[in-house]
């Protein structure tokens, strides 16, 4: 017995170090194991996160290539074929005064009514127009055919917002814009609208409101993928250069639409330098 | 036979038989289960091998006779089959298939040195040692991955990370340990039944660890890959 003790202590004390060495091996292992997953994880969202960014970016560049084309077409076919039609009806051998002849002049002013709309639907569509001439006239000019259907009041307040924003973020909010007002159009019957663009601290933000019937934002959210397009799209545009959107909508109360950016944190602006060079 | 000598001959059977024993019989109970892991059917054949090879062992050595053929071909077999498990647990790639590779040479390699080397009527401690080797280097190989490519499934609950585990254990301590046996002539007796009871210890937790492995198979659900 007294011999045999050491060799037992021996074999206790080697277990004891070879279960402690096992221990802190898979310790050790479950800690890296996890280490990696968490930066997979991380990396694996934000290459999401890129590839959705990429994505819209490139459907925003097709409809705006669509709408260029769009409007070229209106502009030299259709607006060419009109202008003719318009010419031609002056040399239809009528006299003047007879009723033939009120009738035609008559056309004919329809016709150049349905001319001029459709000119500034084409500038509408037009990016290099909405660069050339900025935001706010953008705005004002869309509000200006709104009112010359004599169905709306409209109003435009702004602050100085030149230079504050490069030329994609203002393309991008004047389609926001235009498709709040065909939103307003199409579904609010409302009678009074208005635009506010002002510039806070380090944020620009885009107000729209009208006194038409309202919605129910949160009904919209849960069959958001089965309707329309246009609020997911104004989001998901607003996500992209940074900002937030806020839709605010009370049944019979008139519709708030606001979105937030801020001024000098836009991932849109790093790429289009990126590509540029 | 008396119940008394029943009960003196359980008593004396090592421990290390009873936990191989445990393992064969979870894993033919994870066997019996619905989408057992893939390698689970050849494993199980394995464990019921060594059960025998172990029980043949010790009753050569309660009666005192030598058993080192028998010891020898089956640590090539054991050896090549951690290996072919481990590189199965692998990621396809180049290590997978250089270890794919090592395992069809090896069994070819250990049994010229067993036959025409060191000799039959020695361990063959060279093959051994080199086997164990490849296996330590094809573990650690395997838990780079882990590290590496995570995966989603938690890595407790994964059998393989348990087999893996204990193979490297195993086969770790054990190189040093057969390097000291065999390259030291004439250890003193009290030293050698030291040596025993450690090997003893060393193969309880590799079985275990097997026994671990073989509870994680028992909820293993195949990942849609
Ligand atoms: N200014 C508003 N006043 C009242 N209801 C609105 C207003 N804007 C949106 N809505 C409601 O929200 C719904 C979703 O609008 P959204 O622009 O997403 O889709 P849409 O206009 O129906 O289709 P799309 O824009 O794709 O042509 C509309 O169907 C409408 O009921
Ligand atoms: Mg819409």
């Amino acid at each position: 017995m007294q011999s045999e003790f050491p060799e037992v202590a021996i074999v206790i004390v080697t277990t004891i170090i070879l279960l402690l060495f096992l221990v802190g091996f898979i310790v050790i292992m479950l800690i890296l194991n996890q280490k990696s997953r968490l930066t997979q994880v991380q990396e694996l969202r934000l290459m999401e996160e890129k590839y959705e960014q990429e994505l819209l970016r490139t459907q925003l560049e097709i409809q705006e290539n669509i709408f260029g084309n769009l409007s070229q077409e209106i502009h030299d076919n259709i607006g060419q074929s009109l202008t003719f039609v318009s010419l031609s009806l002056l040399t239809v051998p009528v006299e003047n005064g007879s009723e033939a002849h009120l009738y035609i002049e008559e056309s004919r002013k329809m016709l150049q009514k349905a001319i001029a709309e459709l000119r500034d639907l084409s500038k509408g569509l037009q990016t290099e127009r909405i660069i050339d001439i900025g935001l706010v006239k953008s705005i004002e000019f869309e509000l200006q055919r709104l009112e010359r259907t004599n169905l709306y009041k409209t109003s435009f307040n702004f602050t100085d917002v030149q230079n504050l924003m490069d030329s994609q973020t203002e393309t991008i909010l004047f389609r926001t814009v235009q498709e709040m007002l065909n939103n307003i159009v199409k579904h609010a019957r409302a009678s009074e609208l208005e635009i506010h663009l002002t510039h806070e601290n380090d944020t620009i933000n885009l107000e729209i409101r009208d006194n038409g019937i309202g919605f129910d934002p949160g009904t919209l959210l849960e069959k958001e993928h089965s309707k329309g397009l246009g609020l997911r799209n104004i989001r998901k545009r607003a996500a992209l250069i940074g900002g937030t959107c806020n839709i605010n909508s009370i049944k019979n109360g008139g519709t708030t639409i606001r979105i937030t950016i801020p001024v000098n944190k836009q991932p849109f602006h790093e790429h289009n330098e990126e590509s540029q060079i | 036979m008396h119940p008394t000598d029943i009960l003196d001959f359980i008593a004396e059977i090592p421990v290390y038989i009873i936990f191989i024993f445990l393992c064969l019989v979870l894993s033919l109970v994870s066997l019996a289960k619905k989408n057992p892991p893939p390698y689970l059917a050849l494993f199980t054949c394995y464990l019921f091998l060594t059960l025998v090879i172990e029980c043949v062992g010790w009753s050569f050595k309660r009666a005192n006779s030598n058993n080192l053929t028998m010891y020898n071909l089956y640590g090539v077999v054991h050896l090549t089959y951690a290996i072919y498990l481990l590189s199965s647990f692998l990621q396809p790639g180049k290590a997978k298939q250089v270890f794919t590779w090592i395992m069809v040479f090896y069994p070819a390699i250990a049994l010229l040195n067993i036959y025409f080397i060191q000799g039959p009527r020695h361990f063959g401690t060279y093959s051994y040692i080199v086997g164990a080797v490849i296996v330590v280097v094809c573990s650690i190989n395997y838990f780079y991955q882990r590290i590496k490519f995570p995966g989603r499934d938690n890595l407790l609950r994964d059998p393989s990370f348990w087999i893996a585990t204990g193979l490297l254990f195993f086969n770790a301590i054990t190189v040093p340990y057969l390097g000291i046996v065999n390259f030291v002539a004439n250890i003193p007796q009290y030293a050698y039944k030291t040596f025993s009871n450690i090997n003893a210890v060393l193969s309880i937790i590799l079985y275990s660890l097997f026994c671990i492995s073989s509870v994680c198979s028992l909820n293993f659900r195949k990942l849609p890959s």
